[in-house]
């Protein structure tokens, strides 16, 4: 029999079997992201013995090349190897990412827990503060930020964690108005538990692993940040190899040379699409609530 | 009429719950609601007729193709559903929802049908009724929008309505204004209706006939009068026995131990074993037959053949079932 | 509904001007003398002396974001260190490109994307469903830098359609349109993404409500209830996004205008911040930003007309 009520949204959970990297994997867009991230690392641990060429060693001699069995992915305007620059890039973008990622965490969780916590006029304080920071797009935050700070690695990392904070503030706010409502920080209150002893031991470790989720879905979103704000030549300097500036560097000759932009963005595609997908692959596992919550 | 407007033979709804098939039967109720829903094909999507028919006008429901489908409801079947706020649309005004219906199935000229749903919604009692159709559903009161749910159904003067609990959420003084107003379709236009509820005493007041279910079966079928005066089986007798009475006044109420089953693990062969003050060990090994024509029970007491070894109990049995 | 107006404005003007108040305090943020940050290696006596002036360093720091705030009001945002022109000028003549260029990646956006979800929710788990799922995620997640690189690439290098630089001019309409077909749609393409899986998941709640089963027992037609009945609830998520999605167009808009050289908000905000030139990267970066919350105003406002249970809750 045919049923015309559309079927109910809720996606058919696998029963909850083995452990969890089995189950992330035994979702295929879950494997895809495993696939990716660990290849990642891969290159990241053994860049120097798995990249063909030195990312620096110029050979103007064959500049602006086309893929070749010398350089699989072609040349730079410097006759560079792509594919060696595009691999050391990882750890360029794991530079920038990671601290970047673990930056915004420190920030809003401790923005989100003084709010959370202290309630009353602080917390309404600092709602009023972030929305108007996030009044920004992130990107023209960052960018402001860099106009005053100057375009370097460091930079770079310090703007996205600053440009991410709030939406992390705002997650751990709301996580710590829930957590609080249960009965047992009231009870330890009423045994006379000091705030910090409250917060550090008891809400802290419970707000902990669903932020660490947003992390991971947060980790795509920076390297893109990055890879973009370095292409716009704000970001990490050449010769460094961030694959913004792989990108930036491509662009400038991309009508004789279209390689490096069509591999560097490839690249990054799979890059994000890896990582966004482990991330909720992983979230579906650990947190459903969490669904949507970092756009 | 030789074909019967609406005809079930043993239908079989499932629900599919994680993975199993349960009988069909909502929260609290025995599978009056499926029974209604599965009339117009609008089961959940876990749901489905796993066996039996639905015959309406001598067609199988089950056969008949969308468009067909799409004509039927409505215009000949139509349903009054138990919740009325979520049953309307939030997001348009009543008007609009009732103008639907009539484009829906072409029904009169376009110039026309503002007049007649107003005319309809005058009918169903609403005061204020041209201003009303701009509204939207939640600007009106729990009982105002029962009534629109009413008007709905009658709009497209449907051969058969469904209607599934429509008085439930009402008090007693609407109550008996929309029974008055089901009795007069009944009468003036010759609608059948399909009266789902758990409430005898709404259904002695509007029903030629009933059938009692219980745990997603029917157990006992009658005419309103048989039924209440002559109860066979057991369960039926439990429920009048609940129900409070002027001619039973000073009585103690009866009221089922136990509770319905559940539908994980139904009793093998009656259901209603567990409960049945006069249980023998044939209702734990043998399903009972539904037996009879026109009156009808299923219970082992009034099968010669099952062996149930005395005489039926009689009316006075109720005090006992406590 | 007024009073909720009234107190709706009131929230954006207090944002406003916190928003100034953080860019007149952004300076001082960074550590060390404020006219070496903002000047940089381009730094010479003169420069440094215009800059302490025009921006008032040698006043106290509340007296500087007083002046700041101020003459932003006024519509003054200051000078160009370099033509020493009026900010406002610049930002006048940049404004309506980027406006442009947002205004129709949002069209865009809303005339593929609700489509789009509306069809992978009608039938969900089916092909459509899955490769529209496959796809949105992939456009979510491609940069906007990439999409606009590769539109690039393909449609006006390779097979030359549409011409590869510049803005045009407004009054040559379709040469203008043509410059803006390749951002417009390198823009829009993650939006697309983004409401498809927003209006799928709103819709798959919504065909399951009663109110569309209701629609279904009374014989109205698959098209009617799907666009008429249910997407009417389904988009109201949507809409209220649409402020943030128009703010994170802005953001998008930065890289757009630079691979596509279209003059703009983004292409200036770019050109300023490589020549030091702060006051205009002060004024442009204010102005999107009051633009963010101009459209998460319009959006909340438009939210609310589509909702009638809201409209009711604030009267009463």
């Amino acid at each position: 029999m045919t049923v015309s009520v559309p079927p109910l949204p809720r996606r058919a959970r696998l029963p909850g079997r083995g452990s969890l990297p089995v189950r992330v994997a035994r979702n295929p867009a879950g494997l895809f992201g495993i696939f990716v991230v660990t290849g990642l690392l891969v290159l990241v641990a053994f860049a120097p013995q798995i990249a063909p060429y030195d990312p620096a060693h110029q050979d103007i001699v064959n500049r602006l090349q086309g893929p070749s069995a010398n350089h699989l992915l072609g040349t730079d305007q410097l006759g560079r190897d792509l594919l060696s620059r595009l691999i050391f890039g990882v750890r360029i973008e794991l530079q920038v990412a990671v601290p970047a990622t673990l930056g915004a965490l420190a920030l809003g969780l401790l923005l989100g827990l003084a709010a959370g916590y202290l309630g009353g006029r602080a917390d309404n304080a600092l709602i009023v503060v972030m929305d108007a920071i996030q009044a920004f797009p992130a990107v023209i935050l960052a960018l402001t930020i860099l106009a005053l700070l100057g375009p370097s690695l460091r930079n770079v990392a310090i703007v996205l964690a600053v440009a991410f904070a709030p939406a992390y503030a705002r997650v751990a706010r709301a996580l710590v108005l829930a957590v609080k409502q249960n009965p047992y920080i009231e009870a330890e209150r009423s045994l006379g538990a000091s705030s910090p002893r409250i917060v550090l031991a008891h809400i802290v470790p419970n707000i902990l692993p669903p932020l660490l989720t947003l992390v991971a879905m947060n980790l795509p979103s920076a390297i893109g940040a990055e890879a973009g704000l370095s292409f716009l030549g704000l970001g990490v300097q050449p010769p460094t190899p961030s694959w913004g500036v792989i990108l930036a560097d491509g662009f400038e000759h991309v009508r004789d040379a279209p390689w490096a932009v069509i591999w560097t963005g490839l690249t990054l595609m799979a890059t994000t699409l890896g990582f966004t997908f482990l991330g909720e692959a992983l979230r579906d596992q650990l947190d459903p609530r969490l669904a949507g919550a970092l756009h | 009429m030789s074909e019967p407007l609406l005809r079930v033979e043993g239908l079989e709804v499932v629900y599919r719950v994680q993975g199993r098939r349960l009988p069909a039967v909502s929260e609290s109720g025995c599978g009056k609601s499926t029974l209604g829903l599965a009339l117009l094909r609008l089961l959940p999507q876990n749901g489905e007729i796993a066996g039996g028919r639905l015959l309406f006008r001598g067609r199988d429901i089950a056969a008949l193709d969308r468009e067909e489908l799409r004509r039927i409801r409505g215009s000949q079947v139509a349903m009054i559903f138990q919740d009325p706020l979520t049953s309307l649309n939030p997001t348009l005004t009543v008007g609009a929802q009732l103008l639907d219906a009539l484009r829906a199935h072409g029904r009169g000229a376009a110039k026309d049908r503002r007049g007649r749903i107003v005319a309809m919604l005058e009918r169903v009692g609403i005061p204020d009724a041209a201003d009303r159709v701009g509204r939207y559903p939640h600007e009106l009161s729990g009982g105002m929008r029962q009534r629109i749910m009413i008007a709905m159904a009658l709009l497209l003067e449907p051969a058969l309505l469904v209607a599934d609990e429509p008085t439930s959420a009402l008090d007693v003084t609407l109550q008996m204004q929309i029974l008055e107003l089901l009795r007069a379709l009944r009468r003036d236009r010759g609608t059948a209706i399909l009266f789902i509820s758990h409430d005898l005493g709404v259904v002695s007041e509007i029903c030629d006939r009933a059938v009692v279910m219980y745990a997603g079966r029917p157990v006992e079928e009658a005419d309103i009068r048989t039924m209440f005066e002559q109860p066979r089986h057991p369960y039926t007798q439990a429920l009048l026995a609940s129900i409070p009475s002027w001619r039973r006044r000073g009585e103690e109420l009866g009221s089922i131990r136990g509770r319905v089953p559940s539908l994980f693990d139904l009793p093998p062969a009656c259901a209603f074993a567990d409960r049945c003050p006069h249980v023998r060990a044939v209702c734990r090994e043998q399903p009972p037959r539904y037996l009879g024509a026109g009156r009808r029970v299923r219970c082992h007491i009034y099968d010669s053949a099952s062996g149930y070894a005395s005489s039926p109990p009689s009316l006075t049995a109720r005090a006992g079932l406590r | 509904m007024l009073q909720y107006l009234i107190k709706r404005i009131g929230m954006a003007f207090l944002v406003a001007v916190l928003l100034m108040v953080f860019l007149a305090l952004l300076v001082h943020a960074v550590p060390g003398d404020p006219v070496n940050a903002i000047l940089g290696q381009r730094s010479t006596p003169e420069l440094v002396r215009t800059v302490r002036e025009q921006m008032g360093l040698d006043k106290t720091v509340p007296a500087q974001v007083a002046q700041f705030v101020g003459h932003a009001f006024q519509g003054d945002l200051g000078h160009d260190f370099v033509s020493n022109l009026p900010v406002t000028n610049l930002i006048r003549n940049a404004l309506p490109h980027t406006i442009a260029l947002a205004v129709s990646s949002l069209a865009l956006a809303i005339l593929f994307g609700i489509p789009l979800g509306v069809l992978a929710a009608t039938r969900p788990n089916g092909i459509l469903d899955r490769l529209t799922g496959v796809v949105s995620i992939s456009l979510i997640t491609t940069p906007s830098y990439i999409a606009g690189l590769y539109l690039l690439l393909l449609f006006s290098l390779t097979v030359e359609l549409f011409p590869a630089v510049g803005t045009g001019s407004f009054s040559h309409p379709i040469g203008y349109l043509q410059h803006l077909v390749l951002p417009a749609v390198a823009l829009a393409l993650g939006w697309i993404g983004y409401f498809a899986r927003l209006v799928r998941t709103s819709m798959l709640e919504i065909l399951n409500a009663n109110y569309i089963r209701t629609a279904y027992a009374y014989g109205l037609r698959e098209s009617v209830i799907v666009y008429r009945h249910a997407l009417k609830n389904a988009i109201i998520p949507t809409v209220a996004v649409l402020g943030v999605g128009l703010g994170e167009l802005m953001g998008g808009a930065v890289f757009v205008e630079v691979i596509f050289s279209r003059v703009g908000l983004g292409s200036l905000i770019v050109e300023s911040i490589e020549t030091r030139n702060y006051p205009v990267v002060q004024g442009c970066v204010l102005t999107v930003a009051l633009l963010f919350v101009l459209a998460n105003l319009l959006a909340d406002l438009s939210y609310r007309f589509l909702d009638p249970r809201i409209r009711v809750e604030e009267s009463t």
